[in-house]
């Protein structure tokens, strides 16, 4: 703890000074008299010298919240001799908004004496912040001397993607060996009955296909459809991205990456992610609610890191990209070689999706538009337009994402689609 | 509390225009007005400071041509006036955007009140010891009596300052806890 004296004091003492000369100067006692009241205020806050006495605890109410929740933060205080005024002030990250209470206040404390402060703030943007650090300042009721000191007790919070529930989802082309909730074209153990053919040697007798048995006069055994799981692989666009900060086009990426994520989780199928950016990471598919916790992690730190270098998909590992796997793209497609990356893949047999959130949307909603940069943003929509018909073109389903549509309705048109394919098939 | 600075500031401002009304002390009077009245506004000591000044200028002129006996008490009023004019806009100015607690405001009042009376007490008891001292002490020792108290005056400053210097920051001090 430090003290000091503070800047109203300099007047206060100018004004001594200009009173004293002023006496001097006039001879009149009346201005010696003026000073004696400053004099008592300043005099009396030297003589108060004692430095009060305090304890401080930090509390945060949870350390792992995902976007939009909120958190409330209790800071108690136990005063242990008088505090006159006690200021707190715990700054707040960019991406945090107060929701109730301040982080600033102010407190007057008795010899003795426990209070409890607590606000609470809404989480608004993903990351790994760091509270508890408490600045506090004690104050002389006169403002003249103040005590300062600063509180550490380091509380780290993370802040991960929000996850937005998905009923339907795309249905993936391709299916793998473990079992899943997929029905797979191929016959074998299932619950989905498929076609029914002869009875052979070696078939169980529960399968028997008694209504047609009958009215066919043979025997006959029904056959049912596998139910399989698939590998699905995310890939996040971390080489570049635009809009305002817990807003930007890799927050909504990253928000599309982990509600699929648990989705797809969710249906027994192996996710994995691919972080593709100036730095190439990866977590590769396997199930389960840890693996939930490991993609998010990823996807907590996932940022844009400018590179020059064009990464190359084929230093990803087998295990990480299987074959047949779905693979699920989301980028903006600011950088062409991103673009790039995903057509490589879809030659290369992946079934290849693209999510893209609308980067004008994102920068439209972020900046006042002069009629120029307006004239800029649909010269844009249109190049944008022709670059999505071109991989359309291609044979990759192509999905656009607009900053305000929910993911499920942006993901309609391909579920619809896969979903007749499906039926058809 | 602005309106309470308000009202300091106008006590301040007006006082030398009751003991002597001219067109020098009303022209001073009306520019530190306005410097005070921008100090309090915007809460920034510099511009309050500069409005005092003013004043005490303008109090000094005032006095001047006067030759009747002092008064002591009209003076010390307006010292508690400038003392506490300057803690009140002191305090506004600092917490700008914190929650103040309820018993903060009660309380600094309090204080304010407490320390007026005490300070006017002082300078009232101050002014009768002088008084008093005036009638023992020869001519000659007057300025040794001047010298001596501002010497004390300044090495009250030095102590304060010594005993904890100014150190511009947001944080100086660092516990864990």
């Amino acid at each position: 703890m430090s003290t000091r004296v503070t800047r109203l004091a300099s007047p206060i003492v100018s004004l001594i000074a200009l009173a004293l000369f002023l006496g001097v100067l006039s001879g009149r006692a009346e201005l010696f008299l003026v000073a004696v009241p400053l004099l008592v205020t300043l005099f009396s806050t030297a003589l108060r010298a004692g430095r009060p006495h305090y304890t401080l605890t930090h509390e945060v109410s949870a350390a792992r919240v995902f976007e939009g929740d909120r958190l409330t933060v209790t800071v108690t205080v136990t005063a242990r001799s008088r505090i006159p005024l006690l200021e707190l002030f715990e700054p707040l990250p960019s991406t945090v908004a107060l929701a109730s209470g301040d982080n600033r206040a102010v407190f007057t404390l008795g010899a003795g004496q426990r209070l409890r402060w607590s606000y609470e703030f809404r989480c608004a943007g993903r990351g790994q912040f760091t509270f508890g650090t408490v600045y506090a300042r004690l104050w002389d009721r006169s403002g003249l001397r103040v005590h300062e000191t600063r509180h550490l007790a380091a509380k780290p919070v993370r802040v991960y993607p929000r996850v937005e529930p998905l009923r339907r989802l795309p249905l993936p082309r391709r299916t793998q060996t473990s079992v899943g909730n997929y029905v797979s074209p191929t016959f074998g153990e299932g619950l989905e009955p498929g076609d029914i053919r002869p009875f052979a040697p070696g078939d169980r007798v529960r399968h028997v296909n008694w209504r047609a048995s009958l009215r066919l006069g043979k025997l006959y055994v029904t056959q049912y459809h596998q139910e399989r799981n698939a590998d699905v692989v995310l890939m996040l666009d971390t080489l570049g991205h635009v809009g305002p900060p817990s807003a930007s086009s890799l927050d909504l990426c990253a928000r599309g990456a982990a509600s699929l994520a648990w989705a797809y989780l969710s249906r027994k199928d192996r996710v994995g992610l691919i972080d593709y950016g100036g730095v190439l990471r990866w977590v590769k598919p396997n199930l389960g609610r840890t693996q939930f916790e490991r993609l998010l992690d990823a996807l907590l730190s996932a940022q844009m890191i400018f590179t020059y270098v064009a990464m190359d998909l084929t230093l990803v590992p087998t295990r990480v990209l299987p074959p047949q796997a779905l693979v699920i793209a989301l980028s903006p497609l600011l950088d062409p070689r991103f673009v790039r990356a995903v057509e490589d893949l879809a030659a290369r047999g992946f079934d290849v999706v693209l999510l893209s959130p609308c980067p004008i949307d994102l920068t439209r909603g972020s900046v006042t538009l002069s009629p120029v940069d307006d004239l800029a943003c649909r010269l844009w929509t249109l190049e944008r337009q022709a670059q999505l018909a071109q991989l359309h073109r291609q044979g990759l389903a192509v999905l656009e994402w607009r900053p305000d549509q929910p993911l499920e309705l942006a993901l309609a048109p391909l579920v619809h689609r896969r979903r007749w394919r499906a039926l058809a098939g | 509390m602005r309106a309470l600075a308000g009202l300091l500031a106008l006590v301040l401002v007006g006082f030398p225009l009751l003991i002597a009304p001219s067109e020098l002390t009303g022209a001073l009077g009306v520019i530190a007005g306005m410097l005070c009245a921008a100090g309090i506004g915007a809460l920034s000591i510099p511009l309050l400071a500069a409005g005092a000044a003013l004043s005490l200028v303008g109090y000094a002129l005032a006095l001047w041509p006067s030759a009747g006996s002092p008064d002591p008490l009209g003076a010390v009023v307006l010292g508690v006036v400038l003392s506490l004019l300057f803690q009140v806009v002191g305090f506004a100015a600092r917490f700008p955007g914190a929650a103040v607690d309820s018993h903060v405001l009660p309380g600094q009042v309090r204080y304010w009140v407490a320390s007026g009376v005490g300070a006017a007490a002082v300078g009232i008891l101050l002014s009768i010891s002088a008084r008093g001292i005036a009638l023992r002490l020869p001519l000659p020792a007057y300025p040794a009596a001047v010298a001596l108290g501002a010497l004390a005056v300044f090495l009250g400053v030095i102590r304060l300052l010594m005993r904890a210097p100014d150190r511009i920051g947001p944080v100086s001090g660092e516990e864990r806890g």
